[in-house]
């Protein structure tokens, strides 16, 4: 079979028909046009024609005959020229006569009479020939007559010849006469009259003469005078003839003329008419001529035309047509469908392309045939090597018979022979009925796979997976089931699981002994750290003091170190879990604050904190750990800067999505410090675990070095990144990002602060950075700020005072002076006494200032400020009310909380001695009433009997822990409501969720941390009010 | 059986026709005396003249058996009416009178008419001229027919039979005035016996031309004698007969 050319005959889309039409329309159309055509040209050659053949028809009728008669009257003409001459030449009378009566036959019966003037003409004619006629009938009488005179002469001299006779003399007399009288001689005709005068009168003379000479007498005489008469007669007779021939002459010349003069005006008419006719019908045929070539010429322009029409739609279409069934034929399938207009080669071509299409089709289908055919037999073939060589079991059943058994299946089975398979299959746990099931099953669903329990000749049960394919196998519907023993896998999977259950047991083990050491080493460390808080309050001496302190200094450092190593030691085992609560960001940032500001303080090194949009943000994360995160770069930097400052900024990830868009929120933290930095290779080291930059560093500035891995861990926990930008002696900068949630609804106080609109601030500090800031946090509440780094511009300009001042804001350290003294040079100046001021200190010097309101100043604010500080003191210093917010504990003091809980009665239920000694002297400095339980059960009688304010519990106490001791409380409902707190020296993250299921209220961490005691005891203490 | 019956019916057809084509002979009429058109040639005791040779000329062209007979002119429309003859050939002018009754060819000649007198008699013809006269006039021709009209009770018409009465008429002065057709009349002028008469006056024109004549409803054979006058004029046959007794066309 031909394989097509091409792989894929696409035939593009043929162009768009302007208009489409039947075969027959078209030709019909194209031959009504040419039809027309060739009509409209027949009828403009056959009117041509008309009027030619009417021209010539015109000609036929009307000069035909007249030229007929013209050439009948020319001959006629002649005739009677003819008759003429005859008349004038002829002697004959009768001939004469004959001539005049054809003359007058000829001009009455012949072409004359049409024409009145030829007619006249003619007539004139005609009584010339009479005349002429008649003239000649007179001068053949005047012959006559002239004869006979002559006769008479003779006689007469005849009579004188009597007279005289001498011969010579005679011969004389009738010399004249036969000379000059004799007929045929008549010279009177052929002289002049004088002349033949002169003749006679010689001759008379010499007659006389003669005479003269001779006697005669009278008789003589008479004879003679008688001769002389008829001599007259004679001349006399001769002069009429000659008369009368000159007259006919004339006649003759007249009717000549006359007839010639008709003749030529005939002819010249009949030209005429004749050049007339001719040029009419030249010039019709010219026209026609013309008009032929013209039409002729159109005729040839639309064949043409007729032509390309035909050419273009017909036979174009056509011979792509057959050109198209040749590449069929060929092979050639793909051919681009050109725009046809006629519905037959229209269809024709379409359904050829669609064949074409059909056959292209084809041809794939039979490759692909083809080639399955190929791959099936390949897959045969590979069916059928893995057949033998497969160790699993190849069973092809249909019709409740084994069609074929791979040797693996008959291993499988522990058999040998397949025939004994085949026919007694069913011992071996291949039921019929079930295959035909599973036939039916696979046939729908393609495939199934299941556990089915076979036995081996021995009656072994095996477990196999059988997976079963519809198959057709000999041209029948069969189930090929391929059967796989499970034996050893199911020993595998028992050995698995066992390992996983040996695994469990030994991570639970593992994080048990992280949980008890954690436990069992807190508890001693708690210990140590509130003995000696205690023994702090006891008298000592200055070495008792300064021990003391050491000693608490190293249980600190101690209880890091453990804190630390735990905290990696379950981040390595993945046991880290990062909380989700709703926190404010800045209360994180003003603890880590807090916390390191005495070490900084120490090094003269100045805390910053920079929040510019994000100030008011309520996040959802993991507080602690951020704040973990923040307190060991801090602290870190504070411990590398000698002098300047740390800084602290949180913005928006440069790249992260608006707030709202995904519910959360990116933030960049960066912790910049002016100390001593870092090379290259010691910041490429910095992450790593139990490596510090330089291990000179240790020794110089003490750590574990895991601070920054476990950093680097819980900011990856928290979908960030940390890294660091710094220059060896000019100071780093840790950034790292972390991703939070955006609780759902925003606390109470979050998000836009009633702002200081149309409020004017002056802000001055030495220090641009803390000047920066400050200015920044008053925009953000929007006031609009004039910053001085200089006080004597300040002072100045409030001198001045160009616009309204509302607020002046004075770092304690100015350039000169000090922010006190300018605050007071600043109310001293008469017009500024009014204008609210603050002044903002440092940390330290709060115990020192704490609370005073001063001469010259209205509020006091310590440094770092943070945005809701300083909203919060503009607004008090403006008089307005400052909003409420939940405080934590962070700023709480000992005293202001003292009041509060004072006298409330606290269950202390914790088995530690030791611990339960430090607590209870805590508790009571505090004011509180402590009673002291030593398990669960203890304190769950004690509850019972006595009242409590609320239950300290810890967790790990034996007989009963204080977990299923809260349950068991939370049973009873008069003890639903009372505050259970736990304490708890687990710092696994799951364990807050226990206690929050077990029924605890809250719970705070061993070793103790005052101030988080204090506030969780405030929170929870009922007012004494409250209390029962 | 059927050989023998076609065979009979073909000489049967055969003879009929040939009975047929030899039934039928056209008698033409010409007038007795009237040369050149028709006169019995003294030698030969044959009639000859323009007319005879026309009219069998004519014949030969159709293709038919013809006798030519001379009857007296004013008897031939009547013979020709009563089927006696059959074409009247004998220049017959066309009246209307006459076309009541009989069927006209095509013309074969042209002629008008003139007078004859002898000569000096009169000097022109004139109604001063002629009044009282006797004008002889060949019987039942448009010439008696002209005079009758144009002149009236003016002069005395008389009708006579033949064209050599009035000849005979005119030189014996039994008639002042003959009128006759033109043809004929310059023939006899031109003769030996026509020396002593001459034309008088101006030639009349009376009609378009002579014919022959049919009797009606004889339409196919006038046509067909037209198409052969036609075919003579064509050939130069007429023109060999016109020669030989006029010197001037006639048609």
């Amino acid at each position: 079979m031909p394989s097509p050319s091409s792989a894929n005959p696409v035939n593009s889309p043929p162009r768009p028909k302007l208009w489409s039409a039947n075969i027959s329309v078209f030709f019909a159309l194209l031959f009504l046009t040419l039809l027309m055509v060739v009509g409209l040209i027949g009828f403009k050659e056959i009117d041509n024609i008309k009027s030619v053949r009417g021209l010539t028809d015109q000609i036929q009728v009307s000069l035909l005959p007249e030229f007929v008669d013209s050439q009948k009257t020319l001959l006629n003409i002649e005739n009677l020229r003819r008759l003429t001459e005859i008349a004038y030449i002829s002697d004959d009378r009768r001939t004469r006569r004959n001539a005049r009566i054809n003359t007058r036959a000829l001009v009455a019966e012949s072409i004359f009479t049409s024409d009145e003037k030829l007619h006249d003409d003619a007539l004139r004619a005609s009584s010339g020939i009479d005349n002429l006629v008649r003239a000649r009938d007179r001068i053949e009488a005047l012959r006559e007559k002239l004869s006979e005179t002559t006769r008479e002469y003779f006689t007469a001299l005849e009579q004188l010849t009597a007279y005289i006779q001498d011969p010579e003399e005679q011969r004389v007399l009738f010399d004249f006469f036969f000379a000059n009288m004799m007929s045929g001689r008549d010279t009177v005709f052929k002289v002049e009259e004088a002349e033949f005068s002169k003749l006679i009168e010689d001759h008379k003379a010499e007659i006389r003469e003669m005479l003269a000479s001779r006697p005669g007498g009278r008789k003589s005489e008479a004879a003679f005078e008688s001769a002389m008469a008829i001599l007259n007669n004679y001349v006399s007779q001769a002069i009429s003839i000659k008369a009368l021939s000159a007259q006919s002459t004339a006649y003759w010349a007249d009717i000549d003329l006359v007839l010639k003069t008709m003749r030529d005006k005939i002819r010249l008419g009949s030209e005429h008419s004749i050049n007339r006719a001719l040029t009419s019908i030249k010039e019709a045929t010219a026209v026609t001529t013309t008009t032929t070539y013209f039409m002729f010429g159109l005729m040839a322009l639309f064949i043409i035309i007729d032509f390309g029409v035909v050419y273009f739609y017909i036979t174009r279409p056509l011979r792509w047509t057959s050109g198209k069934l040749k590449d069929i034929q060929a092979g050639k399938l793909d051919s681009k469908l050109p725009s046809i207009n006629i519905t037959e080669i229209s269809t024709i071509a379409a359904l050829l392309d669609r064949f074409s299409d059909h056959l292209s089709t084809l041809y794939q289908q039979a490759n692909q045939l083809e080639e399955e055919a190929a791959r099936k037999k390949d897959l045969e073939e590979i069916m059928r090597a893995v057949f033998k060589a497969s160790l699993d079991g190849y069973i092809v059943w249909s019709n409740d018979r084994i069609e074929q058994a791979s040797p693996g299946a008959l291993k499988l089975l522990d058999l040998e022979d397949e025939r004994e398979f085949i026919d007694h299959h069913r011992d071996y746990g291949i039921s019929d009925k079930h295959w035909r099931a599973m036939l039916e099953r696979a046939t729908q669903e393609g495939g199934i796979r299941e556990e089915l329990l076979l036995h081996t000749r021995l009656g072994e049960p095996v477990p196999c997976e059988v997976t079963h394919l519809p198959l057709m196998f000999h041209e029948r519907t069969s189930l090929l089931s391929y059967i796989r023993d499970l034996r050893e896998q199911k020993k595998t999977e028992e050995a698995l699981l066992s390992a996983k259950e040996q695994a469990e047991v030994a991570t639970r083990a593992k994080s048990e002994f992280l949980a008890n050491m954690s436990h069992e080493i807190r508890t001693p460390m708690n210990a140590i750290l509130g003995l000696t808080h205690i023994l702090q309050d006891t008298e000592l001496d200055e070495n008792q003091m300064l021990y003391l302190s050491r000693v608490e200094g190293s249980a600190d450092g101690l209880l890091r170190i453990i804190n630390d190593i735990l905290d990696f030691s379950k981040i390595e085992a993945g046991k880290l879990e990062m909380e989700n609560t709703d926190f404010q960001l800045e209360d994180v940032l003003k603890s880590v604050v807090v916390f390191n500001s005495p070490a900084a303080e120490q090094r003269d090194v100045e805390l910053l904190i920079s929040l510019p949009e994000v100030s008011a943000a309520g996040l959802c994360g993991d507080p602690t750990r951020l704040k973990q995160v923040l307190n060991n770069l801090v602290s870190n930097a504070v411990k590398f800067t000698d002098h300047g400052y740390v800084s602290v900024s949180v913005v928006q990830c440069p790249s992260s999505p608006p707030l709202s868009a995904s519910g959360r929120i990116c933030l960049k933290f960066a912790v910049k410090d002016t100390g001593i930095g870092l090379t290259k290779e010691q910041a490429d080291k910095l992450f790593s675990a139990f490596s510090q930059a330089d291990t000179s560093t240790t020794r110089k500035y003490g750590g574990t070095g895991l601070g920054l891995a476990i950093s680097k861990r819980l900011v990856e926990m928290m979908d960030g990144e940390i890294w660091v930008e710094s220059r060896p002696g000019e100071g780093s900068t840790f950034y790292f990002t972390a991703v939070f949630d955006i609780p759902v609804s925003d606390g109470p106080a979050a998000g836009r602060r009633p702002g200081f609109e149309g409020s004017t601030a002056v802000v001055v500090s030495g220090n641009e950075v803390s000047l920066e800031n400050m200015e920044e946090q008053l925009r953000q509440i929007s006031f609009k700020v004039h910053g001085f780094l200089c006080s004597e511009e300040a002072l100045d300009f409030l001198k001045q005072q160009p616009e309204r001042i509302d607020l002046l804001l004075a770092d304690w350290s100015l350039d000169k002076i000090s922010g006190l003294e300018f605050l007071r040079s600043v109310r001293e100046t008469s017009s500024k006494k009014e204008l609210p001021a603050i002044l903002v200190v440092p940390a330290s010097f709060r115990q020192q200032v704490a609370g005073s309101s001063g001469d010259y100043y209205n509020g006091l604010l310590t440094k770092p400020v943070s945005p809701s500080e300083m909203f919060d003191a503009v607004t008090s210093v403006f008089g307005r009310e400052a909003a409420q917010r939940g405080v934590e504990a962070a700023r709480t003091d000992a005293a202001d909380v003292a009041s509060a809980i004072k006298g409330a009665r606290i269950l202390l239920a914790e088995d530690n001695e030791v611990n339960q000694l430090v607590a209870r002297k805590i508790l009571e400095k505090a004011g509180l009433n402590v009673t002291i339980a030593n398990n669960g059960r203890e304190a769950l009688d004690m509850i019972e009997k006595e009242p409590f304010d609320l239950v300290l519990m810890d967790i790990q106490m034996p007989e009963m822990d204080g977990l299923e001791a809260t349950r068991q409380l939370r049973i009873k409902p008069e003890f639903a409501n009372l505050p259970v707190v736990a304490m708890t020296a687990h710092a696994m993250s799951g364990d807050r969720e226990l206690s929050l299921e077990a029924g605890m209220n809250d719970h705070v961490t061993k070793p103790i941390n005052l101030p988080e005691l204090f506030s969780t005891l405030v929170r929870w203490i009922p007012t004494r009010e409250n209390r029962d | 059986m059927i050989q023998r019956l076609l065979l009979l019916m073909a000489v049967f057809l055969m003879s009929t026709s040939a009975a047929w084509a030899q039934d039928k002979v056209y008698k033409f009429a010409v007038d007795t005396y009237y040369p050149p058109f028709s006169y019995t040639d003294e030698a030969t005791g044959e009639l000859g003249g323009f007319d005879v040779d026309i009219a069998k000329a004519v014949c030969a062209k159709m293709g038919l058996t013809c006798e030519v007979v001379a009857v007296p002119f004013d008897e031939i429309i009547p013979e020709v009416e009563n089927s006696q003859i059959d074409v009247g050939c004998a220049g017959i002018a066309y009246t209307e009178e006459r076309a009541q009754r009989v069927l006209y060819t095509n013309k074969y000649f042209r002629s008008s008419s003139l007078f004859l007198e002898l000569p000096g008699t009169f000097d022109g013809i004139t109604p001063e001229t002629i009044k009282g006269k006797k004008v002889a006039v060949q019987a039942s021709t448009n010439q008696e027919e002209y005079l009758r009209r144009t002149y009236g009770d003016l002069i005395e018409v008389v009708p006579v039979k033949g064209f050599d009465e009035i000849i005979a008429g005119v030189n014996n002065k039994t008639f002042d005035l003959g009128f006759i057709d033109g043809l004929p009349g310059y023939h006899y002028l031109k003769s030996d016996e026509g020396l002593n008469l001459d034309i008088v006056g101006d030639p009349v024109h009376l009609d378009d031309g002579s014919c022959m004549v049919l009797r009606k409803g004889q339409e196919a054979l006038r046509d067909r004698i037209n198409k052969a006058i036609e075919e003579l004029r064509l050939s130069g046959e007429y023109d060999a007969i016109n020669i030989k007794y006029f010197e001037f066309n006639v048609y």
